[in-house]
């Protein structure tokens, strides 16, 4: 490449729009589903996919071994994301066409329906409006491997699998106590589901397999097929274990399928720490900064440096400092946007700590431009800081720091000549904390993504679960529902 | 099996010059940067149809106004004229693969100039297959 020729500025509005909008994926989607269909002409399609706008929808299988309650968690999730609920037995019975007739027709010969078969059927279900517009969940489909390598070769791919398991045991007790509505072929259960309607009870009949040996048949062959299944959705896949309260299973169920895969979007991590002093701010940002090679911004660092060099702005603030007074918010902006605003920032990346403190700050940030895309907040509670900060103990001639609960200092001698920090006495810090209560939640309030990190752990998983949400996309929110918190 | 699928891919995204669409379409949203992408593409797609049928007037980021601009910068002093280095490099400004061009002549004229831009930039923009 020329190095005399002046390096390429990309104005930090587009990636701004680019990642907001997501632009990425939008034409990702687009390109991913022309190469599936590879239409004749392409723009006609490309409008007509765009014009669909189901690039979000579920795309769903729910499997699991016989009585692991695929069925219920499949209808709780059509029911929760508006989808719809697709079951093998359905497909037969719903609709007239062609491949039913004849899947009907092996039926009626008493012969297996051929996986080709039952690919085609499927595919055409997929395709009608209610799915394409709404997304689809499929209970126990595909049962073999062939049937997901077909699907697949066909264009067919479910954005999240749901694996329930459970011990054998527990799913052959929980099957012979199985019973069915006849009329409306819902699934109840003699202890774990029984309908309150007497009407209902009545009509209940046992269906038919739930015996102990039909029933262990029908698990070896699921156990048989399931790691073939699996293979070839490797990546898409989560087991939850359905020996649990039912409505904890779909928590969990939930939870996984709102999350979105990791995007290939270009992406600069622009992450705000905020927490209470001694929640661990320092330490996560020095490890995301050294870990991602993104810059580590810190407020009340960046503010000393500027003093330090005397800058103008640096000047106009040295009295407050060496008064140990809050630095005027507008100044303190005027410098931080200084930082944040040079290429290295701009092209990396940063993660900011010690600023904002409250929604007016953020306020001030966000008009900046300076709109951070993931916020964290580190909780521990307030006797949890008070330890960390107020036993935390410097040695005046090793300059060696120490802390009486979790670094000792070494020999007696060391301890007696121990120096505090005046600002971590226990005042001292109880005043910050309580600055920190009267900011925090109308901050909460101010951005709407805010990830809560359990700060009272040890630093590494804090920072393990720190490094994870930065690294995945947020998830996706229930339509009409608001994001919780 | 896997190998001939891929090969198949590539040669549907050369003939339907898929990747050069994409990429109009996302320098035209990242510069205009429209409240609602989805709308604006659809837009710009059924722009690129129409511009197909009537071979004129396809959606690009630069106009004749832009040509004669560079056109201006290139040539400061009214000469009338560019040298073929400035002509290579005001294709590449305007975003035009110069790979596979031949080598452009000496001196090349106002007129020619602008002809040539824009013919290259409806040939950029002109992303389907012929």
């Amino acid at each position: 490449m020329d190095a005399t020729a002046k390096p390429l500025r990309i104005p930090p509005q587009m990636a701004v729009y680019a990642e907001e909008h997501r632009v990425f994926d939008i034409l990702q989607k687009m390109v991913q589903n022309l190469l599936i269909d590879r239409p004749e002409d392409p723009i006609p399609y490309l409008i007509a996919h765009l014009r669909q706008d189901n690039d979000d929808v579920p795309r769903i299988f729910v499997l699991g071994p016989p009585a692991s309650g695929k069925h219920i968690m499949a209808k709780l999730l059509s029911e929760r994301l508006n989808a719809t609920h697709l079951t093998p037995e359905g497909l037969l019975s719903n609709d007239v066409s062609a491949p039913v007739e004849e899947a009907l027709s092996y039926k009626g010969k008493d012969q297996e329906i051929p996986d080709a078969l039952w690919v085609r059927l499927v595919r055409e279900r997929l395709a009608e409006v209610d799915c394409t517009k709404r997304g689809w969940v499929i209970e126990g489909f595909p049962w073999t491997r062939e049937q997901g390598l077909l699907l697949q070769m066909s264009g067919t791919c479910p954005d999240h699998i749901v694996v329930l398991d459970a011990p054998d045991i527990v799913l052959i007790e929980r099957n012979m106590g199985k019973r069915i509505d006849p009329t409306t072929g819902e699934v109840y259960h003699t202890t774990f589901d029984w309908p309150e309607d007497p009407e209902v009870q009545k009509n209940l009949v046992e269906p038919a397999g739930i015996s102990e040996e039909e029933t262990g048949r029908r698990l070896l062959e699921y156990r048989r097929n399931i790691p073939g299944i699996l293979c070839a959705f490797s990546k898409i896949y989560k087991k939850i274990n359905a020996d649990q309260p039912c409505m904890d299973v779909f928590s969990q169920v939930l939870t996984f399928v709102l999350s979105k895969p990791r995007s290939l979007a270009p992406y600069t991590p622009r992450i705000l720490l905020y927490g209470p002093p001694g929640s661990g701010r320092s330490l996560q940002a020095a490890l995301l900064a050294q870990k991602y090679d993104i810059v580590n911004v810190s407020c009340g660092q960046v503010l000393k440096a500027a003093v330090a060099k005397k800058t103008k702005t640096g000047l106009a603030m040295e009295p407050y400092i060496e008064n140990k007074q809050q630095v005027p918010d507008n100044l303190a902006l005027r410098i931080l946007r200084d930082r944040l605003s040079r290429l290295d920032c701009a092209g990396r990346g940063w993660v900011l700590h010690g600023f904002p403190r409250d929604a007016e700050q953020a306020a001030l940030l966000s008009d900046a431009g300076y709109i951070p895309n993931r916020v964290f907040f580190l909780d521990i509670p307030d006797d949890v800081a008070i330890e960390r900060l107020s036993l935390r103990m410097t040695d005046p001639v090793s300059g060696e720091r120490y802390h009486s609960l979790y670094k000792p200092a070494p020999r007696v001698e060391v301890h007696e000549r121990l120096r505090q920090n005046p600002a971590d006495s226990e005042q001292q810090v109880q005043l910050r904390l309580d600055m920190y209560h009267a900011g925090a939640e109308e901050l909460e309030e101010f951005y709407p993504d805010v990830i809560h990190v359990n700060a009272d752990q040890d630093p590494y998983t804090v920072f393990e679960f720190i490094e994870s949400c930065v690294v995945k996309p947020h998830p996706k929110c229930v339509p009409g529902e608001l994001p919780s918190p | 099996m896997a190998a001939g699928r891929e090969l198949q891919a590539e040669d549907y995204l050369r003939e339907n010059r898929i990747m050069e669409l994409m990429n109009n379409l996302t320098s035209l949203l990242l510069y205009h940067r429209p409240e609602r992408p989805r709308e604006f593409l659809i837009t710009q797609l059924e722009k690129l149809k129409l511009a197909r049928l009537a071979d004129e007037e396809y959606p690009c980021l630069f106009g004749e106004s832009n040509v004669d601009a560079i056109f201006g910068i290139l040539d400061p002093s009214g000469q009338g004229y560019v040298t073929g280095t400035q002509y290579t490099e005001a294709l590449k400004t305007l975003g035009v693969d110069v790979s596979n061009l031949p080598a452009p002549r000496e001196k090349i004229t106002h007129e020619v100039f602008k002809h040539d831009m824009i013919l290259h930039l409806k040939k950029s923009s002109a992303t389907f297959k012929i």
